[in-house]
């Protein structure tokens, strides 16, 4: 690749570093496969390379919105995008540096020899400080150092500045193996070290006009620990739950500790009224339901890492797998989550109370698993769009069953069969569909008439699969109409997901009328906790 | 019927492929019980407990069983008895479900330091209940024609990995309790309750895919197998608890598979501890 940067210039404005971060992102992105194949670790975390590539790309969207003003403007919207895109573990560290780097750059118009030397360090500083547990031999120690190199000629020029920072950092990488025996072993060097070595020293050369050439191939590591493949039991390592707190109510070290209990791994990246949280958690319900409390929660991403997992063991030891289907699945409210996530999807997007993850979200999630065959699960008519969209935007095989509500989401998880075709799986999810009958009953937010049912704000009113077809003062009666409207036949299963509306004493009577009026159907209640609908019925020929 | 031809091959099995004792004397069969335990009680499975005793303790009581094997003693007390009979075939349960192939193969060994001119052959059938039990009866049924041991071995290794059980059960419970399955996170502690249909592969547990209720889980059972039907030459049903109903799928597997018979074996206490009220399975044999 040859950059045709502005060689000799010694000033970057706005412009001009959001360009220079392009160019790294762009030379990060063609090695994107190289770093993930330095991935020794069967963590499953998603993979480095990715992970950094995806984080930059929405931090220099962010970036976009305010070209051509002062270095700090930018600065901070990179950061700001880079704190919202953040994916993994090193998509965390990566944003927090950036976001040190916003913090050197404050109230400063351009990036030069002035300035360059301490944002460097304090990047490094701030990459430090998202890891509760920092390790030696990480992309910590290589910012470390490339921080130290570049003010070790702080009196230097710019070029020398940032070339001696790059150089700095490769070194650095080069000595990762001997501060971790894993990469030791495994003949590799750190992959989240070596990805920000690459990004500086793409800046580097973009500002010199010097050739990167061509980027380097995925590599094979030579061993992995087998001790970890053997002892790491199944429900070892839970779920890699991330998502954003816009707004958060408290400081970060309380919000820290509260998450403390829920997990582990855990990494925090601050911005200006907005942190990002990454833990392993094996109750990721727990998490989410805990953090609603402390802010409004977005970007919600939920991985299955016990299977992602055994699919990079069974790549490691040869015999891959055939004939694997991943599943994603849109949710909404924590008792839903904790339903579906013993079912065998492989990650969750929350819905959140509007219930329409952007595509953004959604192709993550496709991107995120392991399998090249995905089935998706939008479990809301309004999100059927993005996940069409998402499929023209990804390479793998993407199958959307146009879920609408999260019952059919259940009953097609219930159906799922990991280790089959996409198009076996298909056909199984339709026809758990074809025998379920579903309904919904939320709250009128307003007085109107639809389908010659008329209804007053607050009354209950009930769809079914999706049209109204009752409406009452009590949520009890609704529940009722809707299930003699659907008719249950004798022997199926009558499962009714309560949500946050929904109190204890309502719910047993609910229970016993239905027991009472359909004696021969199971009854099964669980606590759902939707936000917007107060029961969900779902019947099971 | 058949135990009179003195030099015949003598067909041993264990009392998990749930042939019953009437039934295994009527054929020549002959069964060595495993155990089960309640507590301080042990019974020798199907002889000194029967189902009904059973699956009414079962469910009624308060204590959960516990299974094992038979000692080796058992094993070479029968072996003595008929290697000086003629040529022994002893087949048993997958040794991934159960101890009682190391049993077995102890007491041949033990027998066979005393009786050097003993023929006895050991083999692991990887299957268990009604596939065992179909095994062993074709096996049986094919040395009444005339077979060397080596002939019988050959037919009763062939007979078994042709053989597949699938099974509906109506909770995990009793199979995770047992620590007989363990690769089946996806089904097990789950909000929703489920209806799990498994199958054994290479005689192992494995979970087949989950329906919804009990009455898909049993119309799934018979489209699996209908599924396969060209290939199908033989099949079994057992149940622990559901006898019309398995009444029921034999009658529909006879038709659909076009075949003259299909037995209904009765799952013991020992397998039955294991799968629990409520079991149905099918097993079916693929064309050579």
């Amino acid at each position: 690749m040859l950059n045709k940067g502005k060689k000799t210039k010694e000033t970057y404005n706005g412009q001009d570093f959001f360009q220079l971060l392009q160019a790294s992102t762009q030379w990060l992105d063609e090695n994107a496969s190289f770093i993930n194949s330095l991935n020794v670790f069967p963590v499953p975390d998603g993979d480095t390379g990715t992970n950094m590539v995806l984080t930059l790309k929405t931090a220099l969207r962010e970036a976009e919105k305010t070209l051509n003003e002062s270095v700090e403007k930018v600065s901070k919207a990179i950061a700001y995008g880079a704190l919202l895109g953040a994916r993994g573990n090193s998509g965390v560290i990566l944003s927090q540096y950036l976001s040190g780097l916003a913090q050197a750059l404050d109230q400063t118009d351009v990036l030069d020899s002035t300035n360059l030397p301490n944002a460097l360090v304090m990047a490094a500083q701030a990459a430090k400080k998202a890891m509760s547990n920092p390790v030696e031999g990480t992309m910590i120690t290589v910012a470390r150092v490339a921080g130290e190199a570049s003010k070790l000629v702080s009196s230097g020029s710019f070029s020398d500045q940032l070339m001696a920072a790059a150089k700095g950092a490769e070194e650095a990488v080069e000595k990762t193996p001997e501060q971790l025996d894993v990469l030791k072993k495994a003949g590799v060097v750190d992959s989240g070290g070596k990805g920000l070595a690459l990004i500086l020293r793409a800046a580097a050369n973009y500002h010199m006009g010097i050739d990167l050439g061509a980027p380097t191939q995925s590599i094979a590591p030579i061993y992995i620990d087998q001790n970890w493949i053997t002892e790491s039991d199944e429900d070892h390592w839970g779920f890699c739950t991330e998502f954003v707190l816009v707004n958060p109510i408290h400081k970060t070290p309380v919000i820290r500790k509260k998450m403390e209990d829920f997990g582990e791994s855990e990494s925090f990246v601050e911005g200006e009224n907005i942190l990002r949280v990454h833990l392993h958690s094996r109750a990721p319900e727990d998490v989410i339901m805990a953090a609603n409390e402390l802010g409004d929660l977005e970007q919600v991403a939920i991985r299955d890492m016990d299977q992602q997992q055994k699919i990079f063991v069974a790549d490691h030891q040869g015999n891959k797998l055939d004939n694997q289907t991943g599943l994603v699945s849109v949710v909404t409210g924590p008792g839903l989550l904790k339903a579906m996530r013993s079912l065998g999807a492989s990650a969750f997007i929350w819905g959140g109370r509007t219930m329409n993850p952007s595509t953004e979200e959604i192709l993550e999630a496709i991107e995120s698993i392991p399998y090249s065959d995905v089935i998706i699960l939008p479990n809301n008519k309004n999100t059927i769009a993005a996940c069409q969209m998402a499929k023209q935007l990804t390479k793998k095989r993407l199958e959307i069953i146009d879920t609408e509500s999260m019952t059919q989401g259940i009953a097609s998880l219930i159906s799922f069969v990991e280790n089959e075709s996409l198009e076996s799986n298909k056909k199984r999810i339709q026809e758990a569909l074809n025998d379920l009958s579903w309904g919904e009953v939320a709250e009128a937010t307003r007085s109107g008439n639809n389908e010659n049912i008329s209804y007053s704000a607050g009354d209950s009113i009930g769809y079914s699969e999706g049209r109204l077809v009752t409406a009452a003062k009590d949520p009890v009666d609704c529940v009722m109409n809707l299930l003699s409207h659907i008719e249950p036949e004798a022997e199926s299963i009558c499962t009714l997901y309560c949500g946050t509306g929904a109190v204890e004493q309502e719910i047993n009577r609910l229970a016993n009328l239905i027991g009472a009026k359909w004696p021969e159907i199971e009854l099964e209640l669980i606590d759902g906790g939707h936000p917007v609908y107060r029961y969900m019925v779902a019947i099971e020929q | 019927m058949t135990t009179s031809k003195s030099k015949g091959i003598q067909i041993v099995t264990d009392s998990t492929s749930d042939i019953d004792p009437n039934a295994a004397s009527d054929l020549g069969i002959h069964v060595v019980p495993l155990y089960v335990h309640f507590g301080e009680d042990s019974y020798k499975d199907s002889i000194d407990i029967s189902a009904d005793e059973f699956y009414e303790k079962l469910v009624g009581g308060t204590i959960s069983p516990k299974t094992s094997q038979p000692t080796p003693e058992d094993f070479a007390d029968i072996y003595r008895d008929l290697a000086a009979k003629g040529p022994v075939l002893s087949m048993h349960v997958s040794n991934l479900l159960s101890g009682t192939m190391n049993s077995a193969t102890l007491a041949r060994d033990i027998v066979l330091k005393e009786m050097p001119e003993a023929q006895i052959t050991v083999v692991d059938t990887f299957l268990a209940s009604l596939g065992l039990a179909n095994a062993v009866i074709e096996t049986k049924k094919f040395c009444d024609d005339g077979a060397s041991l080596e002939e019988a071995e050959e037919f009763a290794k062939s007979i078994s990995a042709r053989t597949r059980i699938i099974v509906s059960v109506d909770t995990l419970e009793y199979l995770v309790r047992g620590g007989r399955i363990g690769k089946a996170r996806g089904l097990v502690g789950g909000l929703i309750q489920i209806k799990p249909i498994l199958h054994l592969v290479d005689g192992e547990i494995h979970p087949y895919e989950q329906v919804r209720t009990t009455r898909k889980a049993r119309s799934r059972l018979i489209s699996i197998v209908t599924e396969q039907k060209d290939s199908i030459v033989g099949a079994a049903v057992a149940t622990t608890t559901e006898l019309d109903l398995a009444n029921e799928i034999a009658g529909t597997l006879k038709t659909e598979l076009g075949l003259k018979e299909i037995p209904i074996f009765r799952i013991g206490p020992v397998v039955g501890t294991h799968g629990g009220p409520g079991t149905v399975g099918v097993a079916f044999v693929l064309d050579a």
